[in-house]
């Protein structure tokens, strides 16, 4: 009851075309449109920074010029500012130079005033003495004689005085 | 084919990425450089006036003594505009008390009040003594503090100068009520009553002797606060030449 075997003939096989499957179509898709997107975004990040870059460059330029001219401009001013502190010690030290001066001249001007006061008296004490040596009848010597040493030491006194306050002048 | 995959995605991940790390561009240049104007200095103590002159100085006087047949000479700085500190021993025994300024400016004193607690005298004038005064410490310094003394030492030029506090000590003259402080500058005659300031420009204390060691001594801060708040501690002074 076997049947009999089939026999496979080579004119029966007709070829079929090749179809890939469908999820191999889109991942190569998807793999070209990466690419695209990735040289654009390669261009367009080239274009920002070739546009930065030069915007730096630019910017950096100014600032150095300006850096110059305000460095240029410092210099002089601290040039200016030395020479002006240098008068201002100079006005100061005249100033205190001044004050010295009068201050001084106020203390001897006062000190030859009262010398000079002292003078006086002393010219004063000597006619005083003058006119008991006129009248000395009335006087004991002794008197007159004590009367001229006080008179002479008052007035040596002053007199020495005197020639410090000029001597100091 | 998978490896090309793998590289592209790197590269599109690597593209996105770094527009988060991308240098921005530069801000805007400023228009000016010039520097905001700073807060006036132009009130303390170590401030410099158009004429060159600290306020330490500008508050400093010279003070003359003209006596019956005698001139002395001292310092002082101005409390106020018409009351100036000084040493009694400054204006004892005075017919008439002279005050220069440092510019040269001299005034009468009207007043003199002086006390037996300490070598103070309070001086007034009818003119003004300026526009600088002094500021007064709250405390008094310490050992090692550094101290500047401005007064006008044998009457001559106004001079600065510096030391540091060595500390509490006896009056050496041993007038004083309370004790008074030993300092380092040196000073001479004609220092007296001349103010000493700390770091912060404020006045310390009063200069008034010094000793052969050449260390000088100033009556404190304190002291002077205490005398200026207590007015019954201080009587006016005599004119000699009418006792």
């Amino acid at each position: 009851m076997n049947e009999p075997p089939v026999e496979w003939r080579f004119d029966d096989y007709t070829p079929t075309p090749r179809i890939l499957p469908p999820r191999r179509a889109s991942w190569r898709r998807a793999r070209s449109a990466l690419a695209i997107v990735a040289i654009v975004g390669l261009a367009a990040l080239s274009a920002y920074l070739w546009s930065v870059n030069g915007t730096w460059v630019r910017q950096n330029e100014t600032l150095r010029e300006s850096a110059s001219s305000l460095g240029a401009q410092l210099a002089q001013a601290s040039a200016d500012a030395l020479a002006a502190q240098s008068e201002l010690d100079d006005a100061t030290a005249r100033i205190r130079s001044l004050v010295n001066d009068e201050a001084q001249a106020g203390d001897k001007a006062l000190v030859l005033t009262d010398v000079g006061a002292k003078l006086v008296e002393c010219a004063d004490a000597r006619a005083q003495h003058i006119r008991y040596l006129n009248s000395a009848s009335r006087y004991t010597a002794a008197s007159l004689t004590a009367n001229e040493a006080a008179v002479n030491e008052f007035c040596t006194s002053v007199i020495a005085a005197y020639v410090d306050a000029v001597a100091s002048t | 084919m998978k490896a090309r995959a793998l590289a592209s995605l790197a590269v599109a991940s690597m593209v996105l990425a770094g527009c988060g790390i991308l240098p921005a561009s530069p801000q805007p240049a400023p228009s000016t450089y010039l520097p905001e104007p700073s807060p006036s200095e132009g009130d303390t103590p170590g401030a410099l006036s158009p004429d060159g002159f600290t306020a330490a100085q500008r508050m400093t006087v010279r003070v003359r003594n003209i006596g019956c047949g005698f001139l002395s000479t001292g310092s002082g700085f101005a409390l106020d505009a018409h009351t100036l500190v000084t040493n009694r021993h400054v204006v004892e025994n005075a017919a008439t008390v002279e005050v220069s300024t440092y510019d040269g400016r001299i005034i009468q004193a009207k007043a003199a009040s002086t006390t037996t607690v300490a070598d103070i005298a309070i001086v007034s004038t009818e003119q003004s003594l300026g526009a600088a005064f002094a500021v007064r410490a709250a405390a008094d310094p310490v050992r090692g503090d550094v101290i500047t003394v401005v007064g006008y030492p044998n009457g001559g030029r106004l001079t600065t100068a510096s030391g540091v506090v060595l500390g509490a000590s006896a009056d050496p003259l041993g007038g004083a009520v309370g004790p008074v402080l030993a300092s380092s500058v040196s000073i001479a005659p004609g220092s007296s009553g001349s103010p000493a300031f700390n770091e912060k420009g404020e006045v310390v204390g009063v200069i008034y002797a010094k000793n052969f060691s050449n260390q000088s001594f100033l009556v404190p801060i304190s002291t002077l606060n205490t005398l200026l708040t207590e007015k019954s501690l201080l009587v006016p002074a005599t004119d000699s030449c009418t006792t």
